[in-house]
């Protein structure tokens, strides 16, 4: 049990914050992850009834064809109580790796997803290898335009953007930036981003907004004062750095 | 123009969000899934949170596994998220008093104003002066019924068989009214008579009317439970004969007169007044219990509407109350009875259910013996779940399987059905395709 608590996290904190780690942790749970790791068969059967149709909807959900996540949810079912053979916990089972720190539904889903994740990576390298076998790069040079005086303007102008939004972004806090990211990155909706946040999805899409505008302030702040552009030539720079990214994109479809 | 700026700098910002995290790459170490768990359910500390999201913006592949966690809803209801550090610039809220305050401000609106006050407190005020008329008419109602009753002791229906009840419970009340009235007044009688005589000569009338009493009281127990039958059958029309004929039984023994009566005769009339007594907790009993008798006794004596204090009922009490004693003791006995009969059952159960206990007890103790999965019954053979479809002579030559092994993985889908018995420690010896495979285990490491 010991060697399941995550203790170093807490070791350099005060004995206060051990007990309120320690209270956090979800006993009855861990109990139980821990009896089925020991191979204990009425926890193993009390998981069974308790998580399988958990396991079985998470899978439907990361992967969204009911084959593979049947496969998935199966492989699952088996790999979590049998000893791994390789890694750090060789010789332990994927259950027992379950610390208590959160829900034992919420750590199998999330262990799903991370299976789910790399089921698709290794099935998109395959695809992209066979795809580099059948159409080679061209090595045709497309580049004549970009070596301009236009596009040393633009790559100019990208650059100062960018380091204005460096800035910029610096100055937000670390959940605004991860709000930013799984927005315009990882594509996450609105509505998912205010689930996650436990906020209505019109407070997520007005916090979005003032960050854009904050983002835009600084970014115009700092063109005028550290590359000393005026007002009116600010559009016209930001512009020029939309351009030559889509100048840039297109090089990067014709190669 | 302005619409394409905005798009024009959300590409530039999406772009270099999207450099600044390519170019971190990803992290050697991935918290494991316990931190993306306790992250997601909230869980754990501030700075936990803290620290969790300073690696998520450095990690691509957190990055993309707590967007798809999003994106699937694995994040139920109950669970407590990440909470908004920084609240967007909400609309300020307007109150209550700041809503008034700019209706009022309209001028137009203000004598519709002065109207709606002023009707809603005259309504108010309406409303409670009507409430305390309501109130003060009711208990001028009650006042003068309590005066009508106070003028006519007994009513008068009640007396001349004029007033019939229509309820049942009214006119058993009436009656039972009758019979302790008639009852109170025999047994002033005794008390009267008695102040003449002898002291031994009183204790002697007791002792025998205490005998003559309990005698009844066997007798009378009887004959209220037939009685009880025979009211349920007919109650109305029984109650009524019964209230009638109790009454002339009583106007006859009030007739008598009431001095110069013999020891004898004195104990004669306390065993009647106990006849009389029990007759009328045969009416009473119609309430089924004696402590409401007891209570029908005080309540219902003529001192209600005689006006006199209830006090003067007492002597009514008595009977009654020897009455509901022994009725109470033998209760008290039968509901011994069936406890102890009860407990004993109970014992008996209990014992009973201990055996069996004793003798399931190793069937509970011992593992699963069998697993039905895909279709198939696995039973444990030592340290071995095999397929019961393979038969005895079939098992000499299986194919073995390690797990994990690439074998397993090329079969793994073919054996995906079974998986709550490959789940189990123990080795599986099962049919597939038409072979047989015995699917091996490594052993596991003690940690």
């Amino acid at each position: 049990m010991r060697k399941q608590l995550p203790i170093e996290s807490a070791s350099a904190s005060s004995v206060m914050d051990v007990q309120d780690f320690l209270e956090s942790l979800r006993w009855q749970e861990l109990f139980l992850a821990t009896a089925c790791a020991a191979g204990d068969q009425a926890a193993w059967e009390t998981f069974q009834t308790q998580y399988q149709s958990a396991i079985r909807k998470t899978a439907l959900r990361a992967l969204g064809n009911t084959a593979d996540a049947q496969e998935l949810a199966d492989t699952l079912l088996t790999d979590l109580f049998l000893p791994s053979t390789s890694g750090s916990s060789k010789g332990e089972n994927k259950i027992g790796q379950y610390h208590g720190m959160g829900s034992l539904e919420g750590w199998i889903k999330v262990v799903i997803h991370r299976l789910a994740i790399d089921r698709f990576r290794i099935q998109q390298k395959n695809v992209s290898l066979e795809d580099l076998a059948v159409e080679p790069a061209s090595t045709e040079p497309a580049r004549q335009t970009i070596h301009s005086i236009e596009h040393f303007e633009m790559q100019r102008a990208l650059e100062m953007v960018s380091s204005s939004l460096a800035t910029a972004l610096a100055q937000l806090s670390t959940q605004e930036k991860l709000i930013l990211n799984l927005y315009y990155l990882q594509n996450v909706n609105l509505k998912d981003i205010g689930k996650w946040l436990k906020v209505h999805e019109s407070t997520v899409s007005r916090l979005l907004e003032r960050l854009k505008t904050q983002l835009r302030k600084t970014v115009n702040k700092r063109l005028q004062d550290e590359f000393k552009i005026k007002k009116v030539e600010i559009r016209h720079v930001i512009e020029l750095a939309h351009s030559h990214l889509e100048i840039d994109l297109k090089s990067i479809l014709s190669d | 123009m302005n619409q394409n700026r905005k798009d024009s700098f959300e590409l530039l910002l999406r772009r270099h969000l999207s450099s600044e995290v390519l170019s971190k790459g990803t992290s050697n170490q991935c918290p494991d899934e316990n931190r993306m768990t306790a992250y997601l359910e909230g869980t754990q500390a501030e700075r936990f949170n803290s620290d969790f999201e300073k690696h998520l913006l450095k990690c691509v592949r957190c990055q993309t596994e707590l967007a798809l966690l999003l994106k699937s809803g694995a994040i139920s209801e109950e669970t407590n998220p990440a909470k908004l550090a920084t609240a967007p610039e909400a609309k300020p809220r307007r109150s209550l008093a700041s809503f008034w305050s700019n209706w009022l401000k309209i001028p137009a609106l203000r004598p519709a104003f002065v109207i709606l006050i002023v009707s809603l407190v005259s309504g108010v005020i309406g409303y409670r002066l009507i409430q305390e008329q309501q109130r003060s008419a009711r208990s001028e109602q009650v006042a003068q019924s309590m005066q009508k009753d106070n003028a006519s002791p007994v009513p008068p229906g009640l007396n001349s068989g004029g007033l019939q009840p229509s309820s049942a419970s009214s006119r058993r009340e009436a009656s039972s009214r009758e019979e302790t009235s008639d009852l109170k007044q025999n047994l002033k009688g005794p008390i009267i008579r008695n102040q003449g005589t002898s002291e031994s000569e009183r204790k002697d009338a007791s002792a025998r009317s205490a005998l003559e009493k309990s005698k009844a009281e066997r007798t009378d127990r009887d004959a209220n439970e037939a009685r009880d039958e025979r009211y349920a059958a007919e109650p109305v029309a029984d109650a009524l004969s019964e209230s009638e004929g109790a009454k002339s039984l009583n106007q006859a023994r009030t007739s008598a007169p009431p001095q110069a009566a013999s020891p004898r005769e004195d104990s004669e009339t306390v065993s009647k007044e106990s006849a009389v007594s029990q007759e009328g907790r045969q009416q009473q009993d119609l309430g089924n219990t004696t402590a409401r008798s007891a209570e029908n006794v005080r309540s219902t004596s003529g001192e209600r509407f005689s006006g006199k204090p209830q006090r003067a009922a007492v002597p009514a009490a008595p009977a009654a109350v020897a009455l509901s004693k022994t009725d109470r003791e033998r209760t008290a006995q039968q509901k011994e009875q069936t406890e102890a009969s009860s407990t004993q059952a109970k014992s008996e159960k209990k014992h009973s259910l201990e055996d069996d206990r004793r003798e399931t007890s190793g069937l509970a103790a011992a593992p699963l013996q069998r697993i039905e999965a895909g279709g198939k019954l696995f039973e444990l053979r030592g340290d071995l779940w095999r397929d019961s479809s393979i038969g005895e002579s079939e098992q000499t030559s299986p194919v073995i399987v390690r797990y994990p092994s690439p074998e397993f993985e090329s079969l793994r889908k073919d054996l995906a059905p079974y998986q709550p018995a490959l789940s189990r420690p123990e080795d599986v010896l099962m049919k597939l395709n038409d072979r047989i495979y015995r699917i091996k285990k490594i052993q596991k490491t003690p940690n």
